[in-house]
């Protein structure tokens, strides 16, 4: 085990976060707290969810989103993103990456997740 | 209706961190980024339709601390402000700040630091000149090499080559020194992906 796994473990989250929201907007226009929910259900990617708002407004500076604010039945706005052509493209190459990454590293890890050394021993 | 109240004043009260934070923001953007927080705290605190003390709380502790997410939206704000900008002292800032999140910006942050700092000391040498006339020049010489600065006759032998020149290509020196630098900077920090310019924001 690392001295810090907890570190390792953001790091990984927040390398991901990226493609995860926007494999969340894949499926149309979303604002914030749903785009939140949908990464919650279960998994574990967000540890602060105030982090999912700056990553958003960079996507968007970045030309990967696009953004209005709608007023809400219950009278409060919201701000709902959608992906736009790059935004698309991107998520389909960040997708592609990350299926073979994910596949070559689960053949190579999946010794560990018996739990057991060569040697037998339980760890 | 008193902890509805409490709960507003919590809420204002973390809104009112976040505004702080963000000290420097054009004034619309901020607004905009504290709307968007008000609108997540007041839908997650509801229940049934109405604002729960409880769980304005437990959102505002998901949240993270305000000066956490003011600060994640200052480093990429700097950063696109920054490769759009040629003023030393943004860029300066702006570096400082990546400086402190990795090797890449650190190495960058030296480079601002080396290149200003140069171009500080070669304007020092142009205003100095006139004030000590026999110390300040460009010298070759046996310990000097080929330098430009400040020596005394103690440092050993070593003849000027500018003259009343000096000034002039001192400064001429400080404004490349200053050019170069910030050239270099606007390009790394573009090509970093960190900052994309706005209007490519379509």
């Amino acid at each position: 085990m690392t001295e810090h796994p907890e570190k390792w473990e953001a790091q990984v989250r927040k390398g991901c976060l990226e493609l995860a929201i926007l494999a969340a907007l894949w499926r149309g226009r979303l604002y914030g707290l749903e785009i939140l929910r949908l990464l919650e259900d279960g998994s574990n990617l967000i540890v602060a969810e105030g982090t999912v708002y700056p990553l958003l407004s960079r996507l968007k500076a970045e030309g990967l989103i696009e953004s209005e604010w709608v007023e809400s039945e219950g009278g409060h706005p919201r701000k709902y993103y959608w992906l736009t052509k790059a935004g698309r493209q991107r998520g389909m190459a960040m997708a592609g990456f990350w299926a073979e990454f994910a596949a070559s590293l689960g053949t190579l890890i999946q010794p560990l997740l018996g739990g057991k050394s060569q040697h037998g021993k339980a760890l | 209706m008193t902890a509805s109240n409490d709960s507003t004043q919590l809420m204002e009260y973390y809104l009112g961190r976040l505004r702080r934070s963000m000290e420097g923001f054009p004034a619309a953007e901020r607004e905009e980024i504290v709307a968007e927080i008000r609108s997540h705290i007041t839908e997650r605190s509801l229940v049934d339709g109405v604002v729960d003390p409880r769980r304005v709380r437990e959102t505002l502790e998901a949240l993270g601390r305000p000066e956490e997410i003011a600060s994640q939206y200052r480093t990429d704000a700097l950063l696109t402000r920054a490769a759009g900008s040629h003023s030393p002292w943004v860029l300066l800032r702006a570096t400082l700040r990546w400086a402190m999140l990795g090797a890449k910006g650190f190495g960058i942050f030296m480079i601002a630091v080396t290149g200003y700092t140069m171009a500080a000391a070669f304007f020092v040498c142009a205003i100095l000149k006139p004030f000590f006339p026999d110390n300040i020049g460009l010298w070759v010489g046996p310990s000097t090499g080929f330098s430009m600065g400040f020596r005394t006759a103690h440092d050993g032998p070593a003849s000027e080559l500018l003259g009343h020149w000096l000034p002039l290509v001192a400064m001429v020196l400080g404004l490349l020194a200053i050019m170069g630098t910030t050239h270099a900077l606007r390009a790394l920090i573009r090509r970093s992906g960190r900052a994309q310019p706005r209007w490519r924001a379509e």
